[in-house]
């Protein structure tokens, strides 16, 4: 059994990787605890004065609709990481189900998989987004993460594919066949904690793609109609011609936040990248 | 070889396009509540047009309408679309969906054409520098920086771009394709205009894309620079330069140009939203405007000339790619 | 000959690990004239490539700590890098080991071979490069027309004939080969070899051979070096390493060899030394 036993202290030493885990843990903090610490009522439309700059009493000012942007911005936050996340795991539970099937079994069912998968990444997803988006009545984070989920799963089913089809002739694999295991028993105990970095790094992406897909279509209009997330309220502000306003309090906050988060995720992304083909490296 | 290789191409391209013609026809049609009656509807209520409407309302009902089996409605779709009857804008009638998707379609064309022209080029050439052996010092943390600006979305540089550059500092114009009251002609006039207008979008695309061509070519440079004729070619007593260009940079683009095709319909997305932030006079802010109004037949319209323009900008691009790369017609015949 | 060609002396070459010093070469001496076939054998890890790569000063990560390398009375270590890639394939050229992959799948044949006059500044007329690169071709045994083929529509052994033929482009005084055969089916080595054999003697080039089939070496080489672990345990006149080895190693790997073959090697051997 060739599995691979992760060491601490290695994760740490891997610069791009610590950092970016770390302003991700720091935004997932602040949306985990913020929402505790701040009074909800202050983000409902017309709570204070609109459109005020920054103040003690309002540190991030308030928006064309008086609501108090740090409280919009504490709240929108952990919907926007909900969608993203949720959307990721489901693309990854099916890509990474696809890229085991599509390698291990080969044959007819791999060409359909890999067509399929080819076909469906030709397509731009926010078109089909767009479409599904507007015929929606009533849009929720929920739904949003499902629709957005159903056109990030290709990159991940792409790598895991690649990788189960070169693990499956690795020598210990076909021990383990010739020792008379399974199909399913090979599959779980041989191959799968092999994909585990992989799997690691298709989330990454898988989240980071289904992230920029959810805050795109809400910044086009498309998202959650009665819950706060921070690509609805790019959304608004740019509706009330907030930048042409120079009310940079209103659009500026999400967008830092957003910044941060896709930063976070891209370091975690390159941490892990070679991470991976460190253990590729040893392998050979 | 080449033959049989443009052919499977040309296909899984047929395949694409008859994919994208198939959702956008069932799509409407699976959602709960048929948006398409009830726009026809609303149409026909607020009454504007008068009479053309109600003759194209029943026209369109008749080849369209729910009362027909679905595989009639499917051909008669697959029948208007070929003959590029896309149907109408609700909200601007009597404009065609045609003409507002070619109205938009040079702008956008030309700002994501050069856009990616641009980053493309010069991110392969940062990306390839970045993984080269004995370059300037500055280059690395200079790369490193702009990697990490291109994990921000495109749109949100734009609208920084757009504060700074525009409403505070007041270098560039703040939206449009061209100033008002402008008399178009093939003149320095109208074509430094429309490079004034077009600075800041073009910019924003760059700017958030060139990272990722660079990232990704850094890596291809590291993985090619091990290889064997990397090293025969240095035994050879090559130039530094030609070895770059002809023996790494050559067969690191090869993969590259796939990552091209590959993020078209990434680009595309982005470049919408850039056009939307900076009411850019493309196909993107024609469609963020449908979304506005409601207006479903150009929604459907521009959402399948986006789908069949990218399969057709990859097989052009899986064209040119055996011409790069010898192996390559060899390899899929 | 007086002074030879390329004169080794007490070569050390060091590798920096976690776990200390690695000794790859250690203290290793030999002498090659003129026109000399010299071969180097032993097993992986045994010192033999990474002698070449410090002579062409290829080493990725190792350093000549002790010793000189002369050619022609030259100290390689004194030349400086810049001047270094002139002499790269102009005084000393390379064989590689894996020619499958040492030519660049993107350019053809014929471009592979121009760059390394167009690189060392030998100037000709367009035409006259072309007749140049086809007659190059030409003796190692290959139709004119390759040059147009990319290296994926060459065999192995074609393959590995270009790489002969680019070595002795711009007349080499030396020509280290590694393992040139190595990756190729026993009929063609053959060949490979024979062609390589004709082309040194045709430019009076001496030769390396690096290889670790003893068989080949008995056949090939006038002079054999048995390389272990670093050292050069034993030298000599390839009739003599065989008929007489000192070191428990060459005995070894004399042994290995099917004894049939032994004999008809040793024989051979003794045919072409008198």
């Amino acid at each position: 059994m060739a599995a691979m036993f992760v060491q601490p202290r290695q994760l740490l030493r891997n610069r791009p990787l610590s950092f970016g885990l770390g302003l991700l843990t720091l935004i997932c903090l602040i949306a985990i605890i913020g929402p505790l610490l701040v009074d909800p009522t202050a983000a409902r439309v017309g709570a204070t004065i609109a459109r005020q700059p920054p103040s003690p009493d309002h540190w991030l000012g308030t928006d064309g609709q008086g609501r108090d942007m740090v409280t919009v911005l504490i709240h929108a936050m952990p919907n926007t990481l909900t969608i993203g996340v949720v959307a990721g795991l489901i693309s990854l539970t099916l890509g990474v189900a696809l890229g085991l099937v599509s390698g291990f079994v080969g044959g007819m069912v791999d060409t359909i998989i890999r067509v399929l998968t080819d076909v469906m990444m030709t397509i731009p997803g926010i078109a089909i987004l767009v479409l599904v988006a507007a015929n929606v009545r009533e849009m929720t984070v929920g739904l949003m993460a499902v629709i957005v989920a159903s056109l990030s799963w290709m990159v991940a089913t792409r790598t895991i594919r690649a990788q189960t089809l070169s693990l499956r002739e690795r020598g210990y694999v076909q021990v383990a066949r010739l020792n008379g295991s399974s199909g399913l028993k090979l599959v779980f105990v041989e191959v799968l904690p092999n994909l585990l970095p992989f799997i690691a790094a298709s989330f990454v992406v898988t989240v980071s793609g289904a992230m920029l897909a959810t805050i795109g279509l809400e910044a086009l209009g498309l998202g959650p109609q009665n819950q706060l997330t921070l690509g609805t309220t790019i959304y608004w502000a740019q509706f009330y011609g907030a930048i042409l306003r120079g009310m940079w309090w209103w659009w500026g906050p999400p967008i830092v936040v957003i910044s941060i988060i896709f930063v976070g995720l891209m370091l975690t992304a390159i941490g892990l990248d070679s991470f991976v083909n460190k253990r590729l490296g040893g392998h050979a | 070889m080449y033959f049989r290789y443009v052919t499977r191409r040309f296909g899984l391209m047929l395949l694409v396009i008859i994919l994208a013609v198939s959702i956008n026809f069932l799509l409407p049609r699976l959602m709960p509540g048929d948006p398409v009656e009830a726009q026809l509807n609303q149409l026909l209520a607020t009454g504007s047009g008068g009479g053309d409407i109600s003759a194209m309302v029943e026209s369109y009902r008749s080849r369209f309408g729910l009362d027909r089996p679905l595989w009639e409605q499917y051909l008669s779709y697959w029948g208007a679309t070929l003959r590029l009857d896309l149907g109408v804008s609700l909200a601007a009638y009597p404009e065609r969906v045609v003409d507002a998707i070619l109205a938009g379609l040079p702008w956008t064309l030309g700002l994501l054409g050069f856009a990616t022209l641009v980053s493309f080029t010069f991110g392969t050439l940062l990306g390839g520098l970045m993984g080269w052996p004995r370059v300037p010092r500055w280059l690395q943390p200079f790369g490193s920086s702009v990697v990490l600006l291109s994990s921000v979305p495109y749109f949100l540089i734009g609208m920084v771009l757009l504060y700074v550059f525009a409403i505070v500092l007041r270098i560039f114009p703040a939206g449009g394709g061209l100033p008002f009251g402008i008399q178009t002609g093939f003149n320095w006039e109208t074509i430094s205009a429309i490079a004034m207008h077009a600075a800041l979008p073009a910019a924003s695309i760059i700017l958030a894309e060139i990272g990722a061509w660079a990232l990704g070519m850094r890596g291809m440079m590291v993985s090619v620079l091990g290889e064997d004729y990397i090293s025969l070619a240095d035994a050879k007593g090559l130039k530094p330069r030609r070895i770059f260009f002809w023996y790494a940079m050559r067969n690191a683009l090869l993969p590259q140009l796939t990552k091209l095709a590959l993020a078209m319909g990434h680009i595309v997305s982005g470049a919408i939203l850039v056009e939307v932030i900076f009411s850019y006079p493309g196909i993107g802010f024609r469609l963020y405007q449908a979304i506005q109004s409601n207006d479903y037949f150009v929604i459907q319209g521009i959402v399948l000339v986006l789908s069949i323009s990218i399969a057709v900008a990859m097989f052009i691009l899986d064209l040119i790619y055996p011409l790069i790369d010898p192996r390559i017609a060899a390899e899929e015949a | 000959m007086s002074e030879p060609l390329l004169d080794i002396r007490n070569l050390t070459i060091e590798y920096p690990t976690p776990a200390g010093r690695f000794l790859a070469v250690d203290d290793v001496s030999f002498k090659i004239d003129a026109g000399e076939r010299f071969g180097l054998v032993g097993e992986s890890g045994s010192g033999k490539s990474t002698t070449i790569l410090a002579l062409m000063r290829m080493l990725r990560g190792g350093i000549v700590s002790k010793g000189q390398m002369l050619l022609n009375g030259r100290d390689l270590a004194q030349v400086p890098d810049a001047s270094y890639r002139s002499l790269r394939f102009a005084e000393m050229s390379l064989v590689p080991q894996g020619a499958m992959s040492s030519l660049n799948p993107v350019l053809r044949i014929g471009r592979q071979i121009d760059d390394i006059f167009e690189d060392h500044g030998v100037v000709h007329r367009p035409k006259d490069r072309i007749a140049i690169i086809e007659s190059l071709l030409q003796r190692v045994g290959l139709p004119a027309a390759v040059r147009h083929r990319f290296p994926h529509e060459l065999s192995g052994g074609m393959k590995q004939r270009v790489c002969i033929a680019m070595s002795i482009a711009l007349k080499p005084s030396v020509i280290l080969a590694d393992e040139p055969t190595s990756a190729l089916d026993v009929m063609v080595q053959k060949q490979v070899l024979a062609t390589l054999g004709r082309v040194q003697k045709e430019l009076g080039a001496a030769v390396i051979l690096i290889g670790h089939d003893m068989a080949l070496m008995a056949h090939f080489v006038s002079k054999l070096g048995v390389m272990y672990r670093g050292k050069l345990v034993e030298m000599g006149p390839v009739k003599e390493v065989f008929a007489n080895p000192q070191h428990d190693y060459t005995k070894m790997l004399i042994n290995s060899l099917p004894t049939f073959e032994r004999r008809t090697r040793a024989a051979a051997a003794d045919r072409r030394s008198s």
